[in-house]
């Protein structure tokens, strides 16, 4: 976890402090093709990284430890929301961390876009930033049919939490370390990014959403969630707001 | 006729709800009741047969197979919602175990 990278001495001395007092989560499971890189382009920023790793039958949690990360094992898989739980749960307990960033192990997401969502939250004095891959920015390749998915979740989110977004299930948020403490997830599936924003609506958070590219590489289109996995997200939600 | 048969979807959504969500002992009594007096009723229904009839007349659905029809059709999706609301508790139950245990492993490791 103190490993200095060149890259990050290449930061200016603003953003190296503001990484320096964020903790990134990386929930994994069975990752182990792409979480190296994954980890590599986090430390080019960040020097804390926090992996969680939901019960992987594969040598995910040893590579990610290899990669210089402080992993946290769970004896079975129970879901991203969980591991995202138990992240902040962790974060809180080190009294060390300002800030909190969530970030996809499939290696979705840039480590400088995690850097622009810190920056937006410290700099705005927000208590959350959301990441968008549909608000324009250029790098995003979303599929087509991912895109109606992820749109109809989106609808369906607002309507059950009343909190207008543009991409309801982007795993790239940063939070402060208070509001982790706030945003107690119950939801231990994918629901959980649903329900977060539910819980920025009831706690009256300071939130805004920035866009950010995911990419979706062949690796992460077989291994993302499936089409029919919206229909369980939507269910989790309705069946825990009824 | 369309009345019984409105008040039977009327009296269902509150008992399937009330019946297969809550995990209270009382619901679990009335589930049981509900489980064990199905036998019974069907044992009954095969000794007197009209008997099921008598009772449809009374309530004013056709004939008595298809008061049977609807009274097996409750209990059995009742039990379903029920199994649900069970798995996901303790599903739940489950996930909070796991994270005590990956955090109590994580605090242990930091200081042996």
């Amino acid at each position: 976890m103190n490993h200095e990278s060149d890259e990050l001495k290449a930061l200016s001395n603003r953003q190296s402090e503001i990484a320096a007092r964020t903790c990134c989560i990386v929930p994994i499971y069975n990752e182990a093709t792409v979480i190296e890189d994954c980890l590599a382009d986090l430390r080019t920023i960040f020097s804390n990284i926090l992996v969680i790793d939901d019960g992987s039958t594969d040598d995910s949690a040893c590579k990610a430890k290899k990669s210089g990360a402080q992993v946290i094992r769970h004896a079975l898989n129970v879901g991203q929301g969980l591991a995202i739980s138990t992240g902040f749960k962790w974060v809180q307990g080190q009294n060390k961390f300002k800030n909190i960033v969530t970030f996809d192990g499939d290696g979705q997401h840039i480590a400088h876009d995690a850097l622009r969502l810190v920056e937006e939250l410290e700099n705005s004095s927000l208590d959350i930033v959301f990441g968008s891959r549909f608000l324009g920015y250029e790098k995003s390749n979303t599929p087509a049919m991912k895109r109606i998915i992820l749109k109809t979740v989106t609808k369906i989110t607002h309507i059950l939490t009343g909190v207008k977004l543009s991409d309801a299930h982007n795993g790239l948020r940063a939070l402060t370390v208070e509001t982790s403490k706030v945003v107690k997830l119950s939801q231990a599936g994918m629901a959980h990014a649903s329900q977060m924003i539910s819980l920025t609506r009831q706690a009256n958070l300071k939130y805004h959403e920035i866009p950010v590219s995911v990419l979706y590489t062949s690796y992460s289109k077989k291994k993302g969630q499936s089409i029919l996995n919206s229909i369980n997200i939507v269910a989790d939600l309705v069946w825990s707001e009824t | 006729m369309i009345f019984i048969r409105l008040l039977l979807v009327l009296l269902f959504i509150p008992a399937f709800i009330v019946l297969s969500r809550s995990i209270g002992s009382r619901s679990r009594a009335a589930r049981t009741i509900l489980l064990f007096s199905l036998p019974s009723l069907v044992g009954y229904s095969v000794i007197f047969p009209e008997t099921w009839q008598s009772m449809a007349d009374v309530v004013g659905v056709d004939r008595g197979a298809d008061l049977l029809l609807y009274v097996t059709v409750l209990t059995l999706i009742t039990y379903i919602g029920y199994s649900f609301s069970k798995f996901r508790y303790l599903e739940k139950r489950i996930a909070i175990l796991v994270q005590e245990i990956a955090l109590l492993q994580s605090k242990e490791k930091s200081n042996p």
